[in-house]
């Protein structure tokens, strides 16, 4: 029955769906002592940029209602650290690695994929085109149909590792954005990114953030990202990484249901470390309930339902 | 593995505070200082409690309500189901034999010190506690006479004068010097303080509060700008030597 989770992503195969969305799972084994990695298909790393980088201010989080606001600012150690300090801890996962990128600039970007080319464990990049915490690269690359297509044209040409492009959740544009990544030559695309969004202490009359803006995410984006993945689903054919506000089973169904091969969970974890395994038995169940022999099946189906007469 | 499944076992009002019991899955043992991070029913986040006692399966928490968070917790009963991650952070150190150890606690420091004066006891240290708080209504009499069971040399502080010594904790430090080892818990503006005012040939352990999303050092929320570079207050810290942080 466990097969029945398992999904080709590319040339990738995960034994499930799910996966950490960057940013939200370390370097990936920070949580080797503290949570089973069952129901994780892969990992995905923080975003590498090529030196180490230092973040933002406190306070980096804010916490609302429905969700998070994040405003940590792409810290992290740099890829040579990371392939040095943390790549040999990972490769006895077992697991998939993804490994985020970022740059300030496009020769940024590429000189990190070049470094990460030729590490067995490393299996896709995912280009981090629509960070919204940090002035230069982030968003600016993502929200603009030619750069995109720019910058994952010259990754393609530079790696044969699989590419999947992190896009913002521009509700407007996203269409034309995520061809421009398709036709760049991605083999995935991730939808989406936090959305920029902001929060005010009257009291003390300043931003709640030592960022000042940062990005939303958990339920409070959940069906704005729905709706993104399933008019994306209509125009490209490339498989389709979900993540925004995935917190529940439901929602990791409806998200496949929408155009969705492969999820990644970020906010959720924070208040439920179980998230992964939790999901994965609740979609096992679901397809039992359903008698669906694999999540494959359920993939676009909302598709069929809309528009009948084209299916 | 620090996931932890765990029942709600009691939860006791004691004025501004409470003092949350959890019946943990697989018990542990903890160092005085460490945390965890507790479910908070509705909330996106966990919460990183100081570790205020362990007693077998039981985990206590004591907790100062001051937001969304820690009022969820209030309203919380026994029986409910809840995750935490346990435990979790470098706790403080233990001094040296013949050394004297003196705590400070501003507030709900008091927390995260409880544990520490328990386990100096159990070793036969005189163990000097200061405990600051706006006024006498704020102490909780339960944990105040706890300590003094315990045999610990304690000396309230309040601002308002309306029990034991008035002003600030860190202006009615008790004389110390190099046999002393202080150990601190409270407000950022008390730690401070007291980094500048403690001479630099006495040692200072501080226990930091900072928010936190993932207690287990993968989020980068929780991280501090120090001369040998980024630290996180979740897995560097939450304990650091004053000599870390200048």
């Amino acid at each position: 029955m466990k097969e029945a989770l398992e999904v080709s992503l590319g040339s990738l195969r995960l034994k499930t769906p799910l996966m950490p969305a960057s940013g939200t799972f370390g370097y990936g084994d920070e949580y080797v002592r503290v949570i089973p990695y069952d129901g994780i298909g892969a990992i995905v790393t923080k975003s590498l940029s090529l030196l180490p980088r230092e973040g933002n201010p406190p306070p980096r989080v804010h916490e609302l209602d429905t969700g998070l606001l994040n405003s940590i600012g792409l810290e992290n150690m740099g890829v040579m650290r990371f392939l040095s300090e943390k790549l040999p801890s990972l490769s006895v996962l077992g697991l998939p690695i993804v490994v985020s990128v970022f740059g300030e600039t496009e020769e940024e970007f590429l000189q990190v994929v070049e470094r990460l080319q030729g590490h067995e464990v490393i299996k896709a990049i995912e280009l981090n085109l629509s960070c919204p915490n940090v002035k230069k690269g982030g968003t600016a690359f993502g929200t603009d149909p030619k750069s995109v297509y720019k910058l994952v044209n010259s990754t393609r040409k530079a790696t044969s590792l699989d590419i999947w492009a992190k896009l913002p959740p521009d509700p407007f544009h996203i269409v034309e954005i995520a061809k421009a990544a398709e036709e760049g030559g991605a083999d995935a695309l991730t939808l989406s990114n936090t959305l920029p969004a902001m929060a005010v202490d009257v009291e003390a009359m300043k931003p709640l953030l030592g960022g000042v803006t940062g990005g939303i995410s958990g339920k409070a984006v959940r069906e704005i990202g729905l709706r993104i993945v399933y008019e994306v689903k209509k125009a490209v054919s490339v498989p389709l990484i979900a993540s925004g506000g995935i917190s529940s089973t439901e929602d990791a169904l409806a998200f496949i249901m929408v155009g969705a091969s492969a999820l990644q969970l970020g906010t959720a974890l924070f208040s439920n470390p179980l998230v992964f395994r939790e999901i994965s038995e609740g979609l096992l169940d679901f397809l039992k309930r359903k008698g669906i022999s694999h999540i494959g099946e359920l993939k676009g189906s909302i598709h069929a339902v809309v528009f009948p007469s084209l299916s | 593995m620090l996931l932890r499944s765990a029942e709600v076992s009691s939860l006791k009002s004691l004025g501004v505070y409470f003092l949350l019991e959890l019946k943990v899955e697989r018990p542990f043992e903890s160092t005085p200082g460490q945390f965890a991070m507790v479910e908070v029913p509705g909330r996106t986040l966990m919460r990183p409690f100081s570790i205020f006692e362990v007693e077998g399966p039981y985990v206590r928490f004591l907790v100062k309500e001051k937001g969304k968070g820690t009022q969820e917790l209030k309203r919380i009963r026994p029986g409910v189901k809840l995750k935490a991650l346990c435990p979790l952070g470098k706790g403080f150190p233990l001094p040296e034999e013949g050394t004297k150890p003196i705590l400070l606690a501003g507030g709900v420091g008091i927390a995260g010190l409880f544990q520490l004066a328990k386990e100096l006891r159990r070793r036969f240290f005189q163990v000097q506690l200061l405990w600051g708080e706006r006024g006498a209504s704020w102490f909780p009499f339960t944990i105040v006479s706890y300590l003094l069971r315990l045999g610990v040399d304690l000396t309230l502080c309040s601002e308002d004068g309306s029990i034991g010594l008035k002003g600030l904790l860190t202006d009615l430090l008790p004389p110390f010097g190099e046999k002393n080892v202080l150990y601190a818990c409270g407000p950022k503006e008390m730690l401070e303080a007291l980094m500048v005012r403690v001479p630099s040939g006495v040692k200072l352990y501080l226990g930091l509060e900072e928010r936190m999303a993932c207690g287990v050092g993968a989020c980068l929320s929780c991280v501090l700008q120090t001369p040998s570079g980024t630290k996180r207050v979740c897995v560097d810290g939450p304990v650091f030597e004053r000599g870390e942080l200048l």
